[in-house]
């Protein structure tokens, strides 16, 4: 057997070095794992929520630990898109990794205005985390109605340069159908799950844990629920899906290419040992020679069924 | 910073619900004021941050303090000798040097005091007055390791078991009246601080820093969970920072209790 493993994914066009990419959220804007390892041996990293202005985001404690996992209400806190740019992007790009812009807001216009500005940007994918609430529709997220997943997906796609990936809610009746949606609306790729929204109660102190009372549920405890959904999804749309949700061992992450994702992404398990990604990308390694896989699109949605 | 394997060589109970574990460190030099994200088993998803308590150089021996308060630090209690435990760290920023310094105060509530012993056999040059505050005997730990770092050591017990009775701000006040401190160190519960804000006056005040807690993610600054609002001169007047790499040690007149 051949030493060339290929990990190589073509995701819309941009070509990642292996499907292992640092979720949103967890990985800042990669300074910090930095530290532990060269970024750029990552597929992709997806910054922190990026919103047009700075967000200073939720009180204290917006974290609590749940069984396999854990709550974040952090409330995306990040310093807008100006500083992204000028202060973070630049540094980034010069890390040769593939960077994802992740980006929020509150209307329409919020992320259209910011497509706009990353279109000079250099950034390789804009990911369009549409969990947040919509205050022109009652706070409603724009993720949650397919409607709503259509247009705003339509209207960024307008005005976005780059290849479109829209970050889906799990939070919803039917994701496939929210999937098809984004896919109607011009999406170039789908990536999910988002954090399930849960809650966490101090019994001793009779008060919720987290300050903004409910929060996002992340972690091994989601994965059987991310799993579900990727392949649904996967059946649903013929655009790339990017998959995640309690990725913690190459293991884990093979299964969610089985089930129809071209490329993972890993958020809370950095929390828990900060080498993680490399670490998978390793055990994806031993999977393939394991398993005599020569690229890893070989295993994306390879599950066979009776 | 890194993340390894250590080897426990002790771990026992100094107090009520307070354990004294000491591992083998062979990573940096952590320095006082910092602390240690410990991994756990079982299925816990978080890190525990501890602070330091003590470091030998010369046996590389890493002393832990912790309180039994949950799921994670009930299975720290049960690590035996010749067990492993994976830990991050050093985290954070320490409390500053006291360069140039000749007096200082080091003042701890209850299982706060730990990083406190650190910070006064690290800068033995210094004249360290300790005042210490507990609820009762039971739950009082290292008094012969902080008389020997310190050159007086004030205990305060709410139930007045152990030295005065009534809460460490007593005598602390009593003494801020005779003398100031070069600099003052605190670590504690939430009502500690309250109280020193209130308390500490004049150029002191500058000269103040607190160790704070938060609840914590990742620990290397990265999650954005443990931040705790900090007051600054630009507008709107504060801002979030985060506890565990730009504190845990923060000026006192930035601290938003």
């Amino acid at each position: 057997m051949g030493n060339e493993l290929d990990l190589s994914v073509d995701l819309c066009g941009v070509r990642l070095a292996n499907p292992v990419i640092a979720a949103s959220g967890t990985f800042g804007y990669g300074r910090e794992y930095d530290r532990f390892y060269d970024i750029g041996r990552l597929g992709g990293i997806s910054v922190k929520g990026t919103t047009l202005y700075p967000r200073e985001g939720n009180p204290p404690a917006r974290i609590a630990e749940t069984p396999a996992g854990c709550l974040n209400s952090v409330g995306l806190q990040n310093p807008g898109v100006e500083v992204f740019l000028n202060e973070e992007l630049p540094w980034l790009l010069e890390k040769g990794v593939t960077v994802i812009a992740n980006i929020a807001g509150n209307s329409m216009e919020d992320y259209c205005v910011m497509a706009e500005r990353l279109q000079k940007s250099g950034v390789h994918l804009i990911e369009l985390n549409i969990s947040c609430p919509n205050v022109k529709e009652g706070g409603v997220a724009f993720g949650v109605r397919p409607e709503m997943v259509l247009e705003i997906t339509r209207q960024v796609k307008r005005v976005a340069v780059q290849p479109l990936m829209v970050k889906l809610s799990p939070n919803v009746v039917d994701i496939a159908e929210n999937a098809f949606a984004a896919q109607q609306g011009g999406a170039d790729a789908v990536s999910l799950i988002n954090t399930l929204t849960g809650m966490a109660i101090d019994v001793h102190h009779r008060r919720p844990v987290l300050a903004n009372i409910v929060g996002g549920l992340s972690g091994p405890a989601v994965k059987p629920v991310a799993l579900r959904m990727v392949y649904q999804v996967a059946c649903a749309v013929n655009i790339p899906v990017v998959g995640m949700g309690g990725i913690m061992t190459g293991e884990d992450a093979i299964a969610f290419l089985l089930a129809g994702a071209c490329a993972v992404m890993v958020g809370t398990a950095n929390m828990m040992d900060p080498m993680a990604c490399p670490r998978i990308i390793d055990e994806i390694k031993v999977y393939m020679q394991k398993h005599g896989v020569k690229s890893v699109m070989e295993l994306v949605g390879a599950l066979e069924m009776e | 910073m890194q993340d390894l394997e250590c080897t426990i060589l002790q771990n026992t109970p100094i107090a009520q619900g307070i354990y004294s574990m000491e591992v083998e460190w062979l990573g940096d030099m952590p320095l006082p004021g910092q602390f240690f994200h410990l991994m756990l088993e079982g299925g816990l998803t978080l890190r525990r941050p501890i602070s330091v308590d003590d470091f030998d150089e010369a046996s590389r021996a890493l002393t832990l303090v912790y309180q039994v308060v949950g799921e994670g630090t009930q299975q720290m209690a049960q690590l035996r000798p010749g067990g492993r435990l994976r830990i991050l760290g050093p985290v954070g920023n320490g409390f500053p040097s006291p360069a140039g310094a000749k007096r200082g105060f080091l003042v701890g509530g209850g299982i706060g005091c730990a990083p406190l012993l650190y910070a006064a056999k690290a800068w033995p040059e210094m004249e360290w007055t300790a005042f210490l505050g507990f609820r009762s005997d039971a739950f009082v730990y290292q008094q012969k390791e902080f008389s020997a770092a310190c050159s007086r050591v004030v205990i305060a017990t709410e139930d007045g078991t152990v030295g005065e009775k009534g809460f460490i701000t007593a005598p602390l006040k009593a003494a801020l009246e005779i003398e100031t401190p070069d600099v003052l160190f605190a670590c504690g519960p939430k009502p500690l601080f309250s109280a020193l804000e209130s308390l500490i006056t004049g150029d002191l005040r500058r000269q103040s820093y607190f160790s704070l807690e938060e609840r914590m993610g990742c620990g290397v600054g990265a999650c954005l969970v443990c931040n705790c609002k900090t007051r600054t001169k630009q507008e709107p007047g504060w801002q979030y920072r985060r506890v565990c790499v730009d504190g845990p040690v923060f000026p006192m007149e930035e601290v938003v209790l």
